[in-house]
Order: structure tokens, then C-alpha cells, then sequence
């Protein structure tokens, strides 16, 4: 077997691997985006999401400015993973074409 | 392969800046290619390079300051991940950064722990010849340290021999010998004899018979 194809091999497995860490830490953080609502003096917290076409929101309750702060976080570690996720997948498939059938 | 090399710079600049440059030498499939300023004069191309980005840390690394990896590479999109007993690698899309230290003694699968950088490097043996005799060059704009070739090539003759997968091994041969090529183009072929004398008895046999595996026993 060539050294390229070994190499190839190789970059697949990790290519694969970081597939799967990126979806797995998508799917720890919180589903859909976060939607901040004042009324009066309080800060009440919603997650907006799709489900079957229609749009729902998940209300959260009444949030502290921790909690919100948290909440903000995860949801720019979400668009930071979707967007490492939309890398690694445009690599894996230029590696599938470069590999066409020697992939496994 | 834009974007890599782009990072790659970025790494360098930030780990140089840190003050972790002056301290660890670069080695890997990477190091093969910051060895063309050293081969100027001659046709020493290197094709292959992998997404990992290896350091090599000093049996006992004496850091100024401390420094936290994880912290410093975030910003340019690196992340932790634990492997096997618990050391690290830092990943990115695009490249994944490897701590490696010299195992000495009886062999472990415990990493050993760099409280100064916050890291948990993974031993590996045979990679003590790697700090005979350094070379310094520049990349990116920055100093950084990398085995002597002759050293990098001769390393990688003798983990050839252990490797269990054969492409593997097929590989750091053919590493090594367009290294050692390049050495003997460059006509600093005595280099390599320095690099085999330093060499245990059972490594220094092992790497001999790897030269005259390949057909390259005139570089001794």
C-alpha cells in the first residue's frame, strides 16, 4: 500500500473522529437560539427552535445576568462548532473522493 | 493547505511569543519541511505533512513563566482532548498539536504532567537523540528549534523498525531517506556518522541495518 494511501487513511480516521466530537459538543449545549425578553424589570429567557416547519420557544423563566451570561456563552461555542463542523465536513469529503472506495 | 500553513504561523508567533518556543524543539512530518533553508543548495522537497504539529519538551523543562496552552491557542480555535491515560493534544480543524517528552526508565502509559504549561505530554521512547545537536532556523518570522537532520532521519530509521503497521513504517523510511539523501547532496554526510556514534549499541545495530535495508549505507 502506498505511503499517500496510508496517509490518506489516516486523515480519514481523524477527520472522522472530529466529526463526531463536534456533533457530540453541539449537542451538549443548549437546542435552538437564545431569545432574551424584558418586561418590567426582569430578564425572562426562551429558546426558539423548529420543529416539523413550525417555530417553538421553550420558555426558561425568569434568568439572573449569570445565567444569561451562560447562555450566551454556549450559544457562541454553538456558531464556533457548527462553523469547525461545516470545515471538517467540506474536508471529509474531498478526502472520500481523494480515497473512492479505499476509505475503510 | 493554505489555511494549515496559515495556522501553522499563527501557532508559531503565539507559542514564540509565550516564550514555549525557546524551550521545545519542533519535530513531526512538519520539521521535514522547515529543513529547506538548511538544504538551500540543493533539490529537497518534502510532500507530506499530516495535521498533527509535533513539540518536543526537554526531559526537565525549566519554563520562566507559566504558561496555559489552552488558553494561549483558543483564540485560534483550539481546543483540548484527552487521549488513552489522560494526555492531551490540542485540536483544531485544520491541525492538532502534540507534547512529546523522552521516556526513560521502565516503560509507562502514565503521561507526564508539565505543571508549567498546564499540559500532559505523552512519553515516547527513542526520542532523546533528537536533542544531540539542534539546528536553529526561522519560520514564520520566528526562531524555532529543530533536530539536527541527520539526528531526525536516524530517529526515524530505528521507530521504523517497531512500528507494527508496515505503511507506517514504509513511511519514516522513506522520510528518513530523502533526509539523508539531501545530507549526502549537501555533502555533510560526516554528520550522520556523529549522529550514529551517539546511538546506544542496540539502537546504533537497528539503524545500521535500516541503512542497509534501503541501499543507503554510503551516507556512513
Amino acid at each position: 500500500m502506498s505511503v499517500l494511501l496510508s496517509t490518506l487513511k489516516d486523515e480519514f480516521k481523524t477527520v472522522q473522529r472530529l466529526e463526531r466530537r463536534y456533533v457530540r459538543s453541539i449537542k451538549a449545549l443548549p437546542f435552538g437560539s437564545f431569545v432574551l425578553r424584558k418586561r418590567r424589570c426582569k430578564s425572562y429567557g426562551y429558546l426558539t427552535y423548529r420543529q416539523n416547519g413550525q417555530v417553538k420557544q421553550k420558555y426558561l423563566g425568569s434568568l439572573s445576568g449569570q445565567s444569561i451570561e451562560r447562555y450566551r456563552t454556549a450559544m457562541q461555542d454553538k456558531r464556533a462548532y457548527k462553523e469547525k463542523l461545516k470545515n471538517i465536513r467540506a474536508q471529509l469529503k474531498i478526502l472520500q473522493r481523494a480515497l473512492r472506495g479505499h476509505a475503510t | 493547505m493554505g489555511m494549515q500553513r496559515n495556522l501553522v504561523a499563527k501557532l508559531l508567533k503565539a507559542l514564540s511569543r509565550a516564550g514555549v518556543l525557546d524551550q521545545v524543539l519542533l519535530i513531526g512530518s512538519w520539521c521535514a519541511s522547515f529543513y529547506k533553508p538548511y538544504f538551500k543548495n540543493i533539490d529537497y522537497s518534502p510532500r507530506l505533512m499530516t495535521r498533527a504539529i509535533d513539540f518536543l519538551l526537554p526531559r526537565h523543562p525549566r519554563f520562566q513563566q507559566s504558561v496555559d496552552l489552552e488558553l494561549l491557542l483558543r483564540p485560534l480555535g483550539f481546543e483540548i482532548e484527552f487521549y488513552g491515560s489522560g494526555y492531551m493534544k490540542l485540536e483544531n480543524p485544520e491541525l492538532i498539536v502534540e507534547f512529546l517528552i523522552s521516556e526513560v526508565g521502565r516503560p509507562t502509559d502514565k503521561p507526564k504532567a508539565v505543571p508549567a504549561l498546564h499540559f500532559n505530554a505523552q512519553p515516547l521512547r527513542h526520542l532523546h537523540m533528537l536533542w544531540r545537536d539542534p539546528i536553529r532556523t526561522m519560520a514564520a518570522g520566528v526562531e524555532i528549534a529543530l533536530p539536527h537532520p541527520a539526528d531526525y532521519a536516524i530517529q526515524k530509521l530505528i521507530i521504523s523498525s517497531l512500528r507494527s503497521k508496515k505503511d507506517k513504517a514504509q513511511k519514516d523510511r522513506e522520510v528518513a531517506a530523502e533526509v539523508l539523501r539531501a545530507l549526502h547532496l549537501a555533502g555533510k554526510s560526516e554528520s550522520v556518522q556523529h549522529a550514529l556514534r551517539a546511538l546506544s549499541v542496540r539502537e546504533h545495530k537497528s539503524a545500521l541495518q535500516e541503512l542497509e535495508r534501503l541501499d543507503l549505507h554510503f551516507v556512513t
